[in-house]
């Protein structure tokens, strides 16, 4: 069996601890939490713009969660407080080069802050590769392993803010502030410069190597800025004069050569003169340093950077986007660091190694609540860590606080991309700052990822009696283990359960999401799965039809719709750009799509959208257009891959060409029909009762059922029911969703039969919030198996015959391979038609009417057939059920004379609640040219019974005793 | 399946008349006798009519109303002078593309609410040409309002007036139809254009409005008539005239 592993959670270490090591606390999550303005003043449209703030955030830091580098601290998880306000949840430790100054004063290895000033140039590059800059670099930003290694943190909020302009406190410390910035208007201050973090990591480099805070003198923060702001650069030399500081740590003697030049070539005041990251990495003061680890160049913001770990043997790991397949390569090969052309977006990363994202998840299954955490830490509910403490203009005015502006305006910003950390060196500020200042903080909350590592150690472990990793379960705080949760081990032992029945499928769905055990031991057999991906296909589909890891849904569903292929290169092709007619229809749309998800109302989430929709467009090039309640269907894939675009594109692509093949063309009309035509008939062959009562009150699925087909139910039901609507509908017959809507009024069924039309329709506007979508579709999939394909459109027959039984052989069936009549004279026929085929399937399990003559019936009739010439059909109800009740279907048949008389009687049968009633299309005429046909005649004498049928006269006593002969085949009477 | 007695009664039918059961239940007609009436909102995509009518149903208005797919279905009793009044509104989807869709909606409805929103210019041609639609295919009595949405915008957002109030509402007299400025979002004018359209219902022509034949199998009845959109013909009818049955069986 498997044993997964798992380590301290962090990256950047392999991960084959054994399990003592779970405990060590190096690596914590993080959690930073900044708020909006929550002003007293507030006008309830001050709220909605703070609200948009939020949802612009949000969308932004999604592409943050994605980026994964050793020298950065992985972005967790965005979240949306309770008060609007953001928390953001990171790897985090507690060591950083401030807190390393404070306790060992200046740091004198030229070797640690070669190798430090490294580690921070590579991470800044792989920031600039996805276009962000940090501009809050300080000392307390750039985090420690317990390796010494740099692990940048807090380094998205410049991005995720849009430079700052969606709050209203300043970001970037003061005193790390560069000159053109100070001195730049405001709308340059909030664009992305790479040049100001080279800038500030020199301010870093002085501060590290005197232990001194930069400009701690300076007696108001007006005057650190002017200061800063006055530095010159030598025209000649390139070298920087009149801050006198920095000048004379440049000229100590003992300063390294290299560090000297370095430093220098950081502090260059010409911003235009200044190296950028990129080019510092080949600075000679890292000659020593061995071939860095090549950032890989991407051309799109897709998720496709590569985290690159090396383990304690010096083997390299490298990791192709945050779910991507993982290379082995050997130390002293740089070369092949570089991204190989193959990268498989199905893949996930093996097993035991979970990522910081997957354990945060655990640790929110096992009872974990990012704002209860922090208020256990004493925040309270108006968190604002990022207060702020002042604007200040590069003329050096004092502003008053963004805070007392109204709204967040993006020039309320303007004032200040400016703060004062005043943790080192508190500057001394005016009396109204000071105030102020005391609001600010920079407190990362940590929390502990205790409970989640003690539970995952035992269920890594789960015989430690008979493995050898340790045996520690003892001295681990372990959870009490469930007694309901008995499936728990045969989910890790499939080999175990030789039972067919699925153990887990007694426990309720929602249930099974919300044990962290469970998942856990999912999470480990689905990435297993999907790494052998397609070997292990089928086993991921038995496993899929269980459930689907709720985590990795995005990527279970892309392999179960045969997603391949590089989708990148193929989505890069397409042209989402070119404006069409239907843009502004879309535009119409999008922004009404989903919008109580948090992802797909914010701006970045209608921006991804509108590409994806385009891009589908594009590709199908006019043969599909789009149908408004498309969006909605888009955006169930965009959720769930939402850094992802490409593949969410590929997964819509291929899941709308299973299900809804030619619903999206110019004219959908005669599919359209199609599909009520097949809904009432799989009505009245399921629910006869139902079928009837909805016929009778001209309820006619074209009233509900269009958006029900046409998005698949996603513009029906929320995104949480559809992700499980679909998980199902994957794995399943292309049908399935029409069976599903059949279920649905099944379901309702009691309501809908005491209501009147009206009634009826209202209902059907509250059912996204009664339909029970787990019973739905288990009663869904019981139809499924017991309808004839005949009955289904043909577009999700799939032209296959195997619902009645699995061979389905179908070749020289020309002409009655396909229904008689047309769609829209069938759809007026309550019951459906089978083809020949299916007919001939099911024969030997129907009670077989026949409506022709009664002397045609003698001469010639199907073998336990029943001759029923007579529509009186009432005396012989109780005759005819319990006939019915020895068969699971009713077929009737009927010639071309009497195709009237046998629409009838389905009808008759069908309001009378016999289930099951179809009709044979082909007519008796054309049947009897059938070899296989004839193969089921019988010529016998027939057998007559007389049944007596009391007749409700005109008034009570009126009434009269009427005979009725019925005939049926000798060769097999019912017996009873 | 559960065994009957074979001793139905059986009422004697004709020949060519398909199966029915017998309605399950009656409604009992209310004590006010509401006159019923059907209303299909027709308008561009986007130009607020759903939320119109949740302006009107219940009072309520929601940011980033979700598109119609389809139609959508809702009643509400509206009070005028001595009478009832119960709409069943019929609020359909914008995209030109639904609109084979549409003549299902608007056949045998009494009145038609078009929408345009006053800060989209092309939203009044759409409207302009489902009014003539309209005036070509629908019922003749029927009463119709042209409604320009969204004034809220352009009285207190800023957004700039796109439709001139002079030129629609000339338009509209023109045409006879009735006129208003709306916004679904603050409420303004909504309910006016209800009653006002309620006002000019001939109800004297209308009861009793039952239709006896209107409730037949899908087997009879809608063949071969009008057949805008293939296959929809009738279906709105045949529930309507269902729900309207009950009423005009007792206003007889
Ligand atoms: N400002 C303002 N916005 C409105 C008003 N009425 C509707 N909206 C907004 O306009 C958008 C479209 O409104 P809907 O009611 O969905 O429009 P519709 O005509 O039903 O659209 P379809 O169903 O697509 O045909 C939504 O975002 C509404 O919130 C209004 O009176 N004022
Ligand atoms: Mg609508």
């Amino acid at each position: 069996m498997h044993t997964p592993i798992l380590d301290d959670f962090m990256f950047g270490v392999r991960r084959n601890l054994k399990p003592p090591d779970f405990r060590r606390e190096e690596c914590q999550l993080g959690v930073l939490t900044f708020s909006f303005k929550q002003d007293e003043s507030d006008s309830p449209k001050g709220h909605s713009s703070s609200s948009s703030a939020t949802s612009i955030i949000i969308g932004r830091a999604q592409l943050l969660k994605d980026l994964s580098h050793p020298n950065l601290c992985q972005y967790v998880e965005i979240l949306k407080g309770r008060r609007d306000q953001i928390y953001v949840v990171s790897e985090h430790y507690d060591k950083s080069l401030l807190s390393e100054v404070e306790q060992s004063g200046p740091i004198v290895s030229i070797e640690r802050l070669r190798r430090w000033t490294f580690q921070i140039l590579c991470g800044l590059c792989h920031l600039k590769d996805h276009g962000i800059a940090h501009r809050n670099i300080g000392t307390n930003n750039i985090l420690l392993d317990p390796k010494d290694n740099v692990k940048i943190s807090n380094y998205g909020l410049f991005h995720m803010t849009v430079g700052g302009q969606e709050v209203n406190f300043p970001i970037g410390y003061p005193r790390y502030l560069s000159p053109e910035l100070i001195v730049s208007n405001k709308r340059k201050r909030s664009q992305t410069s790479w040049k100001q973090d080279v800038w500030a990591l020199g301010i870093l480099l002085f501060e590290l190597h005197t232990g001194r805070t930069f400009l701690s003198d300076a007696p108001t923060l007006s005057d650190l800025l002017t200061t800063i702001a006055s530095a010159r650069t030598h025209p000649e030399t390139g070298v920087i004069t009149n801050l006198t500081d920095i000048e004379r740590w440049l000229e100590e003697s003992s300063l390294d050569a290299d560090l000297r030049q370095f430093a220098g070539a950081c502090l260059c005041p010409d911003p235009t003169r200044r190296p950028d990251p990129q080019s510092l990495l080949s600075h000679s003061f890292f000659a020593n340093i061995p071939p860095a680890p090549i950032p890989p160049s991407h051309q799109t913001t897709l998720a496709d950077d590569v985290e690159i770990d090396e383990d304690d043997d010096g083997v390299l790991t490298l990791r192709f986007g945050r779910d991507g397949p993982v290379k082995r390569l050997n130390p002293g090969a740089p070369g092949k660091r570089s991204q190989p052309s193959d990268t498989d977006v199905r893949v996930v990363q093996p097993p035991e190694r979970l990522t910081l994202r997957e354990v945060f998840y655990l640790w929110k299954l096992s009872g974990g609540d990012v704002e209860v955490e922090l208020a256990k830490q004493g925040l309270g509910w108006s968190p604002s860590i990022y207060r702020l403490p002042t604007h200040v203009r590069s003329e050096s005015r004092v502003h008053r606080p963004a805070a007392s502006h109204d709204g967040i305006k993006p020039d309320s910003v303007s004032a200040g991309s400016l703060s004062v950390n005043p943790r080192p060196a508190p500057v001394i500020v005016e009396e109204r700052e000071r105030e102020l200042l005391e609001l600010y903080s920079d407190r990362v909350y940590t929390m502990s990822l205790a409970s989640v590592r003690s539970v995952l150690v035992e269920a890594a472990d789960p015989n430690p009696s008979q493995s050898d990793s340790g045996g520690t379960k003892g001295s681990v705080e372990t959870m009490p283990v469930n007694n309901a949760y008995f499936w728990f081990d045969s989910v890790l032992c499939p080999e175990e359960s030789g039972d067919d029945v699925i153990p887990q499928a007694r426990i309720p769905l929602a249930t099974r999401e919300r044990d962290m055990r469970y998942q856990y031991a999912r999470m480990e057999l689905f990435a297993r799965m999907l790494l052998e991906w397609p070997t292990e296909k089928e086993q991921l589909i038995v496993e899929a039809k269980v459930d689907i890891p709720p985590i990795y849904r995005g990527k279970v569903w892309a392999a179960l719709l045969d997603v391949e292929g590089d989708v990148n290169i193929e989505y890069l092709e397409i042209d989402k750009e070119t404006e069409t007619e239907t843009d502004r229809q879309l535009d119409a749309d999008i922004p009404r799509c989903h919008q109580y998800n948090e992802l797909l109302s914010s701006p970045e989430g209608h921006t991804r959208l509108r590409r994806v929709l385009k891009a589908w467009l594009a590709a199908e090039q006019d043969r599909l257009v789009y149908w408004q309640g498309l969006d909605s269907l888009a955006a169930v894939f965009l959720s769930l891959n939402f850094n992802e675009e490409a593949l969410a594109f590929a997964c819509f692509q291929r899941f709308v060409g299973k299900f809804l093949g030619n619903f999206f063309v110019h004219d959908n009309s005669p599919v359209f029909q199609e599909y009520m035509c097949s809904f009432q008939h799989l009505l009245s062959f399921h629910e006869p009762a139902l079928s009837a009562y909805v016929h009778s009150i001209g309820l006619h699925p074209d009233l509900y059922a269009i958006p029900w087909v046409m998005t698949l139910f996603a513009h029906v039901f929320n995104l949480e029911k559809v992700y499980h609507l679909y998980d199902k509908f994957i794995v399943g017959p292309p049908s399935l969703p029409l069976f599903f809507g059949v279920a649905i009024l099944a379901q309702a069924k009691e309501s809908i039969m005491t209501r009147e039309f009206n009634e009826c329709m209202l209902l059907f506007a509250d059912l996204p919030e009664s339909v029970d979508v787990d019973l739905c579709l288990t009663h869904a999939l019981q139809m499924c198996k017991t309808t004839p394909n005949s009955l289904l459109p043909v577009a999700v027959s799939g032209g296959k015959l195997n619902s009645v039984d699995e061979d389905g052989e179908s070749e020289g069936l020309e002409s009655i391979d396909f229904l008689s009549r047309p769609v829209d004279v069938r759809k007026q026929e309550l019951v459906g038609r089978v083809l020949f085929h299916d007919a001939l399937k099911m024969l030997p399990h129907a009670l077989v009417l026949d409506v022709r003559q009664a002397d045609d019936f003698l001469s010639h009739h199907v073998f336990h057939s029943m001759n029923v010439s007579s529509l009186e059909l009432d005396s012989v109800v109780t005759y005819l059920r319990l006939a019915a009740e020895e068969t699971t279907y009713v077929l009737i048949l009927a010639d071309e004379d009497r195709s009237l008389a046998a629409i009838r009687l389905s009808q008759q049968l069908v309001s009378l609640e016999f289930e099951h009633v179809v009709l044979v299309d082909a007519s008796f005429e054309i049947l009897s040219t059938q070899a296989e046909f004839i193969g089921h005649l019988c010529g016998c004498e027939c057998v007559s019974e007389t049944f007596t049928k009391t007749t409700d006269g005109a008034s009570p006593g009126d009434e009269s005793t009427i005979e009725i002969e019925i005939c049926h085949c000798s060769s097999a009477a019912p017996k009873f | 399946m559960t065994s009957r007695t074979s001793n139905v009664s059986s009422s004697s039918r004709g020949r060519d008349e398909p199966a029915r059961p017998a309605p399950t239940s009656v409604a009992p007609a209310p004590p006010g006798k509401p006159f019923q009436v059907k209303l299909v909102l027709l308008g561009e995509a986007a130009v607020g009519k759903s939320s119109l009518v949740l302006r009107f149903v219940n009072n309520e208005y929601q940011d980033n109303k979700e598109p119609t797919i389809g139609a959508a279905f809702l009643t509400q009793k509206c009070r005028l002078d001595d009478k009832v009044v119960k709409f069943e509104i019929w609020d359909t989807a914008g995209q030109e593309r639904f609109h084979s869709l549409a003549p299902m909606y608007y056949r045998n409805a009494q009145a038609a609410v078009v929408v345009y929103d006053v800060t989209k210019a092309p939203s009044l041609d759409r409207a302009k040409s489902w009014v003539k639609e309209l005036h070509r295919q629908a019922n003749p009595n029927i009463v119709i309002a042209l409604v320009g949405n969204k004034l809220d915008l352009v009285v207190s957002s800023g957004v700039p007036r796109a439709v001139d109030a002079e030129e629609a509402r000339v338009y509209a007299e023109e045409m006879g139809l009735l006129w208003f400025e709306t916004s679904a979002k603050t409420g303004e004018g909504v309910s006016e254009v209800f009653t006002e359209i309620a006002k000019k219902i001939p109800f004297d022509l209308l009861t009793p409005r039952g239709r006896p034949n209107a409730i037949t199998g899908a087997a009879g009845a809608n063949g071969g008539q009008n057949s805008v959109a293939a296959g929809a013909d009738g279906r709105v009818d045949l529930g309507i005239a269902g729900g309207a049955q009950a009423q005009s069986g007792c206003a007889c």
